[in-house]
């Protein structure tokens, strides 16, 4: 397998730019309809597969642990190579959430025959935290184990999991105990989504498709192998912020292809002479720009400190508020079209205005609503009293 | 790398930062420009030669006539710092202007003049190109110097520091762009002032037959390197307004902190927290947008694709400076609508140079119209 630091930058990028353009299938390029295109199932698995075959898969995770062991400058280049060839998104959480962890807290013997697994998509993961009560405010959740000699016992309701049906497992937080601060107690377990008492019900979601379920839990029992890092210490591995994930989630791509469509829109129905139309789409625009330029700033702050800082918060909170006001822009200009459900056309440009404005909501709630983000903000960049 | 609470990106701008916090600290107080001040002083001779011999007034001046030859990153950052400590003395319309175009003018002894004064700051230089109200350009300017005689003809208006300037380039468009300086006591020039808002004076000249003390620059040449001066002063004038931003961010937090309402201090309510992390974010934009711009200008002077980048910047420390100096005043509560506390005084200075060389909208349209921009 290539040992990457010992090229260069440019030499990386153009390894990578010819791998694509000749395994990626065009087919699941993200296109006018579908600009925030994400692989699931079966085809995620065989991209994945791909990406492992031609040794391109797992850019952050070192290589002795089977990854490309990427530099953060290779690493950025990786993710906006595949940007540059529209390449649709994977969530994967067993290489970007559980690898880390894994490596981080796991046991010399998780680590032997988890992460191999995951690189193969023998194992698919998905991530159980959020519960019916417990959303933004985390540590509330009550899906119990209770420990009974060699396994624990778990009954309780996971929800808003994200392709928990096309998952072989889940890792989720439970509660192990309780103690004087809810975020004690809480442990981090491991389980097979085909154990007996596990029973999936996938939840449609305002753009009609069936991304994230429910996930119950009744008298499962979990060997106590299956438990990552101390009991009752759950918290502290959940809120680890491993790798450089808050940097890819403000990765301005998202925001460029809203634009993108948002140009050809414009254009397609003749708006460009309507200069309240111009000057919304300017203001945009101009948004997008400067975004970048934060984006770089901070990004170079990351390379040569090596690790992000609290500042880097801010990136998923502008990247998605922006995408939004895009898309909401795109909604307004598209007129009758935005009454239209699934795909129609602009001209002669295929368009699903209803996808596109539906699949920009949930960017502000996942991964920590916007409003935690700011209250973070607040408290860790701009130091404003707790109550 | 920049460090994100000074905006220096080198040990030249640290040091930048550190001399202009220094003297200003000591050798500048907001009052003197407030609206409750008996005596309005919106030009400190003694503090204007300090500037010069720092060596900020001849910055972007080449070595050879002297000066530092620094980039226009240098001068944002220090723009930066005027605007953060509300500094009215005139270093973009009467340091950065004057030296730029000084740094393109052919040798004689009006160059030497100017070189000499933007060393020692003893006189002051300022620059006579606008026409019409929001004017972004030299298209269309009709003052001009008639070819029989050599006069100006014209009116130019909105030139800045009228009350202390010594000297006047006046740009002259026509089929043959020319800079000429002439003498504020020329016989034929009438000068109508208005006071700003940082109390200093714009003036509109009338000039009818003034004869130029001497002809600068002729030609093409003449167009371009005026074109540019506005150009880095438009930069400039967008990270003085980061700066007064920061600087109201600053003062929203000390308050946040510790003023005690309804027995918890008012950092503790959300809908405060949120305000002050959505101000934070406006204002990382607009450093890094203008960070950008310069850099950018610096790499390719006169690109077009700096153009369009200073253009975005401009737009976006207009609105952080606005948008802060408002929320400033808003959360002071009482206090902050006193001329006593200075949110006011930032909103004043913000809508000073938020509409001098461009607001916002026009300049978003210059960005959105120019080519590539927009991905």
């Amino acid at each position: 397998m290539n040992d990457w630091s010992a090229r260069t930058d440019p030499e990386f990028r153009l390894a990578l730019r010819e791998w694509l353009s000749k395994h990626y299938p065009a087919v699941r390029a993200v296109s006018s309809t579908r600009p925030f295109h994400r692989l699931r199932g079966q085809e995620k698995v065989e991209w994945l597969q791909t990406l492992q075959a031609g040794h391109w898969r797992a850019p952050a995770w070192p290589r002795q642990f089977g990854g490309l062991g990427l530099s953060f400058a290779k690493q950025r280049i990786y993710h906006e190579e595949l940007d540059l060839r529209r390449v649709a998104r994977v969530i994967d959480f067993g290489e970007q959430m559980l690898g880390p962890i894994l490596m981080a807290f796991g046991t010399m013997e998780q680590q032997q025959s988890l992460l191999p697994r995951i690189l193969r998509c023998e194992d698919t993961w998905c991530q159980g935290y959020s519960e019916p009560n417990a959303g933004s405010d985390l540590a509330s959740l009550r899906t119990a184990a209770v420990l009974e000699g060699d396994h624990f016992r778990v009954n309780g309701q996971k929800i808003w999991t994200t392709y928990a049906h096309d998952a072989t497992h889940i890792f989720a937080l439970v509660r192990t105990g309780r103690f004087e601060r809810k975020q004690q107690g809480i442990s981090f377990l491991l389980m097979d989504m085909r154990s007996p008492g596990i029973r999936v019900r996938p939840i449609m979601n305002i753009a009609g498709d069936e991304e994230y379920c429910e996930v119950f839990f009744t008298d499962v029992l979990v060997p106590c192998s299956n438990l990552v890092g101390k009991l009752h210490e759950g918290w502290a591995i959940a809120k680890t912020l491993l790798g450089h994930e808050r940097l890819w989630v403000g990765s301005p791509a998202m925001c460029r292809r809203a634009l993108g469509l948002a140009r050809q829109i414009v254009e397609v129905t003749g708006a460009n002479s309507d200069l309240a139309v111009t000057d919304r789409f300017a203001e945009l625009a101009a948004d997008l720009h400067d975004y970048e330029a934060l984006y770089e700033e901070i990004c170079l702050e990351v390379q040569q400190q090596g690790h992000p800082n609290a500042r880097a918060v801010m990136l998923k909170v502008l990247a998605t508020e922006l995408q939004q006001a895009i898309c909401e822009f795109i909604t307004e200009i598209a007129q009758e079209q935005a009454g239209v459900l699934g795909e129609s056309a602009i001209g002669m440009l295929p368009v699903d205005i209803h996808w596109q404005m539906m699949m920009s909501r949930p960017i502000s709630i996942f991964g920590g609503a916007n409003e935690v983000q700011r209250d973070i903000l607040a408290k860790a960049v701009l130091n404003l009293p707790s109550v | 790398m920049t460090d994100p609470t000074t905006g220096a990106a080198d040990d030249t701008q640290a040091m930048l930062v550190d001399s202009a916090r220094q003297l200003f600290a000591s050798a500048h107080r907001a009052a003197r420009i407030k609206l409750n001040s008996p005596r309005p002083q919106p030009f400190d001779a003694q503090l204007w030669r300090q500037m010069a011999e720092l060596g900020w007034l001849s910055l972007r001046l080449p070595e050879d006539l002297r000066g530092s030859q620094l980039g226009l990153s240098c001068a944002g950052v220090l723009a930066e710092q005027l605007g953060a400590a509300s500094v009215p003395e005139p270093f973009i319309a009467c340091g950065l202007i004057p030296s730029v175009i000084c740094a393109r003018l052919e040798a004689s002894a009006t160059r030497e003049r100017l070189v000499s004064d933007l060393l020692s700051g003893d006189r002051v230089w300022t620059l006579a190109w606008q026409e019409r109200s929001g004017q972004l350009d030299l298209q269309g300017c009709e003052t001009y110097l008639s070819s029989f005689g050599q006069r100006l003809q014209g009116r130019k208006i909105f030139v800045p520091n009228m009350d202390v300037a010594h000297h006047v380039l006046v740009y002259a468009g026509g089929s043959d762009p020319t800079l000429a300086l002439i003498r504020t006591d020329s016989p034929g020039l009438r000068i109508e002032s208005q006071q700003m808002c940082d109390r200093s004076s714009r003036g509109q000249l009338l000039l009818d037959a003034v004869a130029p003390e001497a002809v600068l620059a002729v030609g093409p040449g003449a167009r371009e390197l005026v074109q540019d001066a506005i150009a880095e002063a438009t930069l400039a004038a967008a990270a003085y307004q980061a700066g007064l931003a920061q600087s109201v961010l600053g003062q929203i937090l000390g308050h946040l902190r510790t003023r005690v309402q309804f027995d918890r201090p008012l950092g503790t309510f959300q809908t405060l927290q949120h305000t002050a992390a959505n101000l934070y974010m406006l204002i990382q934009l607009a450093g890094a947008s203008w960070r950008r711009a310069a850099r950018s200008w610096d790499a390719e002077p006169g690109s077009e694709s700096a153009r369009v980048a200073i253009s975005a910047a401009k737009a976006r420390c207009a609105e952080a400076a606005g948008r802060t100096a408002r929320a400033g005043i808003q959360i002071f509560g009482g206090l902050g609508f006193a001329e006593e506390a200075d949110c006011g005084l930032a909103l004043r200075l913000t809508m000073l140079h938020a509409s001098w060389l461009g607001s916002r909208r026009q300049h978003l349209r210059r960005f959105a119209e120019a080519p590539g921009s927009c991905g």
